[in-house]
């Protein structure tokens, strides 16, 4: 009786970690940024300073690191979202943002 | 409206869609391989209700979401896979500076906490005028499933390592309690890793690794360990190196050869003891001159990127070009002389690589390297952006009484291809390398990256950059043409190579985007190829951007 409440016990354990994961994973944030067909020098480069500001916050805020994609082509960016997406783990929270 | 595409760098309007353009819908099956607990997605102009599985819209001044303030909801949220995107959905309304702009004060607006959930975001977003969005999920999301920007340590449970349980009525009572269960141990890790930084022994190293065998930093010391035995090493070589010069003299640069059969300056000392005994003891950068004789090559790559396009028979005359990348010497001598101040020391905003944190990094400059210490001299420089490269060559120019300029790409390509021969790759044309062939993305930069671009069972012995010169010339005497750090040329990018004369209007600040070229420590054997071009605002600088000088012939 007692080894089964032992069994019982552990199995329960196990249930119980594995419905409530440790919070702790990691967080990151990629920016992919190409700028608008038509948009101007200042524009584009405005926007890029956002870009950077929003990084800020999430980097002093969130303590979520940030990548830059910026101006690249199609192949590239499949590939770097196929390389960055298998990167992540079960506890991670990954940010794609495309502008 | 359902089928969106994104616009990337090489759309072609003249193509159909399918062609060039990538429809959001592809990108489904990345999404779905990963593994992460939650991800969010956000688009620019057009919907993104091709993958999703649930839409919803809203208009501005509607609250709709659920604001969530206390930790609760996030613990719940971790027992599900989230799969959520942002949309705005009339891509005429776009106005992506503005949108950036309420972003940014929406992730601000919860920043002191380090807490905001998806749906507060998405509130806040639309909480002021501005385009319609929608949000959704798409496959994988779960019911329940929910991101949060979330600070490290907000929210963990309270109890000794490892302890994971689910929140009580008393957590939920008093959610301001649950802070990070461990955190006087980060605290005093961090603390003792900053000491050993400062200390930067071996034995600062030790000790840390004997109180914190399993801290968060424990592999970093061990890398930092291995560095500091390479830089006793090259220590000796450059003192070495650094008597031979000023003897400058034939049984010198012999004795360097015998001491230091294997030094950094081999291949300098050979070449010096080659040279007549009047060329000894010039300007060391006006030594480091190769001559170039011009020829007519075949320049770009047909069957690569769309940027390489079209290949052109090109002629370029003859030229010098130095054999190694600036070095922080170098630069620092130039700066120390003018008293000039960067573009990334002015606006401290470039992009480096903290090998404390293990991630990019703001704030970085030519002056430190990745770990935060004082740069090497014989490391190239980097966080250089063009117009800071620019100035470099104008003082060189002055200084010497001879043209130093960058080299065009054309003058780049070439050199970079063994002239005519043109080969694919700097070290020959075959992307397997030797061992030692460059300084780009190996085994050993795995020891603090995470990075994906990693060339697996390649190590070339450097986790960031390496001291000019530390690997194979090319066939021309040009080191690190291929790797260490991508470099900066002097001509405007354009989508297509166009030889064109540079012109004034180049050079007057934010003219636009230049080109860098070659590979770099971060790199993968093909992105090192001597026809790839990466474009880049000419204010713009990192830990991966460098340059070389050309001088003319007179």
């Amino acid at each position: 009786m007692r080894m089964f409440l032992l069994v019982w016990l552990l199995c329960q354990a196990e249930f119980f970690y594995a419905q409530n994961p440790n919070p702790r994973g990691d967080n990151s944030a990629i920016f992919f940024y190409v700028p608008r067909i038509g948009a101007t020098q200042q524009e584009s480069e405005k926007t890029s300073k956002n870009l950077e500001e929003i990084a800020k916050v999430l980097a002093n805020g969130y303590k979520i690191n940030s990548l830059f994609v910026e101006n690249t082509t199609k192949n590239k960016l499949l590939e770097m979202v196929d390389n960055h997406t298998r990167n992540y783990g079960p506890n991670d929270q990954v940010f794609f943002i495309f502008l | 409206m359902d089928q969106a595409y994104l616009l990337p760098a090489d759309a072609d309007f003249k193509k159909q869609k399918t062609e060039t353009y990538l429809a959001v819908k592809d990108l489904l099956p990345f999404f779905n391989q990963c593994k992460a607990k939650h991800i969010l997605v956000v688009f620019d102009g057009g919907a993104a209700g091709n993958f999703s599985l649930s839409r919803k819209k809203s208009t501005p001044n509607t609250q709709d979401a659920t604001i969530e303030t206390d930790c609760y909801p996030l613990i719940r949220s971790l027992e599900f896979t989230g799969r959520q995107y942002l949309s705005v959905t009339n891509p005429k309304e776009w106005d992506a500076p503005a949108f950036a702009d309420r972003f940014e004060q929406a992730l601000n607006q919860s920043a002191s906490q380090g807490l905001l959930s998806f749906e507060e975001l998405f509130f806040r977003l639309t909480k002021s005028p501005g385009p319609s969005m929608e949000y959704g999920t798409f496959e994988g999301h779960s019911k329940g499933g929910n991101f949060f920007f979330r600070r490290s340590g907000v929210c963990e449970m309270r109890g000794l390592e490892g302890d994971v349980r689910a929140p009580d009525s008393e957590d939920i009572a008093a959610p301001e309690m649950w802070v990070a269960p461990n955190e006087q141990r980060q605290t005093a890790d961090k603390n003792a890793y900053k000491n050993a930084l400062n200390l930067n022994t071996e034995a600062a190293y030790k000790d840390y690794r004997q109180q914190f065998p399993t801290g968060d930093y424990t592999p970093y010391t061990k890398v930092l360990r291995k560095l500091l035995d390479g830089e006793s090493i090259i220590k000796l070589d450059e003192t070495a190196w650094e008597t031979a010069l000023t003897k400058n003299n034939k049984a010198a640069f012999n004795k360097y050869l015998k001491d230091h059969p294997n030094g950094l300056h081999r291949l300098d000392a050979q070449a010096m003891l080659k040279r007549t005994k009047n060329s000894l003891g010039q300007n060391a950068l006006s030594d480091n001159m190769i001559f170039i004789k011009g020829g007519t090559f075949l320049m770009g790559d047909d069957a690569m990127f769309y940027n390489e396009a079209p290949a052109q028979t090109l002629s370029v005359g003859d030229f010098y070009l130095c054999k190694y990348e600036v070095t922080v010497e170098e630069y620092k001598a130039f700066v120390e002389a003018t008293g000039y101040i960067t573009d990334a020391e002015k606006e401290n905003k470039p992009w480096g690589f903290d090998a404390i944190q293990g991630s990019q990094a703001l704030g970085r400059n030519w002056r430190k390297d990745n770990f935060g210490r004082e740069a090497h001299k014989h490391s190239p420089v980097t966080h250089v952006s063009w117009f800071d490269a620019m100035e470099y060559c104008k003082w060189l120019s002055k200084k010497t009484g001879k043209t130093h300029r960058l080299p065009t790409e054309a003058e780049w390509e070439y050199a970079a291809g063994n002239g005519s021969k043109h080969t694919k790759y700097s070290w020959g044309t075959e992307e397997r390398m030797t061992e030692k062939s460059e300084n780009i993305a190996d085994e050993t930069a795995r020891q603090v990256l995470d990075n994906s671009n990693i060339v697996s069972d390649y190590f070339d012995g450097n986790v960031f950059t390496a001291h000019v010169g530390s690997y194979a010339p090319n066939q021309l005497g040009l080191y690190d043409m291929g790797g260490n750090v991508s470099e900066w040329c002097l001509d405007k990018y354009a989508y297509h190579y166009l030889p064109k004369a540079v012109s004034e209007s180049d050079f007057s600040p934010g003219s636009g985007i230049h080109t860098t070229r070659g590979g770099s420590w971060f790199a993968r054997p093909k992105d090192c190829r001597v026809t790839n071009r990466h474009p880049l605002y000419n204010n713009k600088s990192s830990i991966l951007y460098g340059f070389r000088v050309l001088r003319e012939i007179e």
